[in-house]
C-alpha cells in the first residue's frame, strides 16, 4: 500500500469546473421555478375543488323561490302611488329596465288608441 | 468555522443584493474538492457531475441553516458523502442482481474510459477499494486520498474517531490482501 501513491487517477472533461458553478445556479432557478409552479398548481387545484365542494354543500335555490307572489307589496305599491308618495318616474326607477316598461306601456296604449272608433270620423262626413 | 473565506461567503449570501455571487463563490471554492470525493465514490463521470450538482443546489438551498459550527467545507463534504452513498444505495435496488453489477460497471469504467489516468497499480488499487463496502470505502478515501484528519472526517460522517480508525486499518489489511494476492 504504502508504494502505490495517492495522486488522483479521474480526471474531469476539459473545462468542466469552468461551467459548473453556472449549471448549478441555472438549475437552482429552473427548480425552485418548478416548485412554484407546482405549488401554485396545487393552490389552483385546492381552490377549484373547495369552491366545488362548497356550491355542491349549498341547498339550490328554487328559482320559483324569487318568484312567490305577494300581494301585500303590490297592495303597498298601489298605496305609495295613490297617496302621490311615488311618481311614475319613482315607480320606473325602481324597474332593471325602465325603458322596456315604457315601451311596453306605450305599445299598449298605442294599440288600445289605434283600436278606438275616432269620434271626429262622424263628425267629418256630417 | 475558521476560513475567512468563508465569512466573505456567507457576508455574500445574506445579503440579497450579492446572494447570488455568494453561491457562485461557494461553488468556485469548494467544486474541485466536492467533485473529487464524490468522484472517488461513484467512479463515472457523468454520476459524479449530477451528484456535485446536487449537493451544491443542497448546500444553497439550506445554507441559512448553517450554523457555523463546522467549516463550510465540513459541511459540504457531509452533504456530497451523504449523496454519493444515497446515490450507490439506489443503484443497489434499481437492478435485480444488485451490487455486483453496478460494482462491475464502475470497475470496467476504471478500466475503460479515457477519463482515468495513472498507473496499473493505481487502477488496481481502485478496483480492489470498489470491492470495500461503500461506508469503509468512504473512510478509506478521506483518509488515503484526502488526508483529511480523523477529526476532520469525525465531523463529516458523524461517526466517533475510534471507530473510523478502526474502518480504516480494516480497510487498509482487506486491500493489502487482495493487492498482493492479484
Amino acid at each position: 500500500m504504502k508504494n502505490i501513491p495517492n495522486s488522483h487517477i479521474f480526471k474531469e472533461p476539459e473545462g468542466y469546473f469552468d461551467t459548473l458553478p453556472k449549471k448549478v445556479i441555472d438549475r437552482r432557478k429552473t427548480q425552485i421555478r418548478q416548485v412554484y409552479i407546482f405549488r401554485a398548481a396545487i393552490a389552483a387545484i385546492l381552490l377549484v375543488g373547495l369552491s366545488f365542494m362548497f356550491l355542491l354543500q349549498q341547498p339550490w335555490v328554487n328559482e320559483a323561490d324569487y318568484q312567490v307572489y305577494d300581494p301585500d307589496i303590490e297592495d303597498e305599491v298601489e298605496l305609495y302611488i295613490s297617496s302621490e308618495i311615488w311618481q311614475a318616474e319613482d315607480v320606473l326607477l325602481l324597474s332593471d329596465d325602465p325603458n322596456e316598461i315604457l315601451d311596453k306601456m306605450i305599445e299598449i296604449e298605442y294599440v288600445a288608441y289605434m283600436s278606438e272608433p275616432d269620434p271626429m270620423d262622424d263628425d267629418f262626413w256630417f | 468555522m475558521n476560513s475567512l473565506t468563508d465569512l466573505e461567503i456567507l457576508d455574500l449570501i445574506a445579503n440579497p443584493l450579492t446572494k447570488e455571487k455568494g453561491f457562485r463563490l461557494l461553488i468556485e471554492t469548494y467544486q474541485r474538492k466536492v467533485y473529487g470525493v464524490v468522484r472517488k465514490m461513484v467512479i463515472i463521470h457523468e454520476d459524479a457531475d449530477d451528484i456535485t450538482q446536487n449537493t451544491f443546489i443542497k448546500a444553497c438551498n439550506n445554507i441559512l441553516k448553517f450554523q457555523g459550527n463546522s467549516s463550510l467545507f465540513t459541511w459540504l463534504y457531509r452533504i456530497a458523502t451523504n449523496e454519493s452513498l444515497n446515490f450507490l444505495e439506489k443503484k443497489k435496488k434499481r437492478y435485480f442482481f444488485p451490487v455486483e453489477d453496478h460494482q462491475e460497471v464502475m470497475a470496467n469504467y476504471i478500466d475503460t474510459s479515457p477519463d482515468i489516468s495513472g498507473t496499473e497499480i493505481e487502477r488496481k488499487l481502485h478496483k480492489a477499494i470498489l470491492r470495500l463496502p461503500e461506508k469503509q470505502r468512504l473512510v478509506f478515501n478521506l483518509k488515503y486520498f484526502e488526508d483529511l484528519s480523523y477529526e476532520e472526517m469525525s465531523a463529516i460522517t458523524e461517526t466517533s474517531i475510534g471507530a473510523l480508525k478502526a474502518s480504516y486499518h480494516h480497510a487498509v489489511k482487506k486491500l493489502e490482501i487482495e493487492l498482493t494476492a492479484e
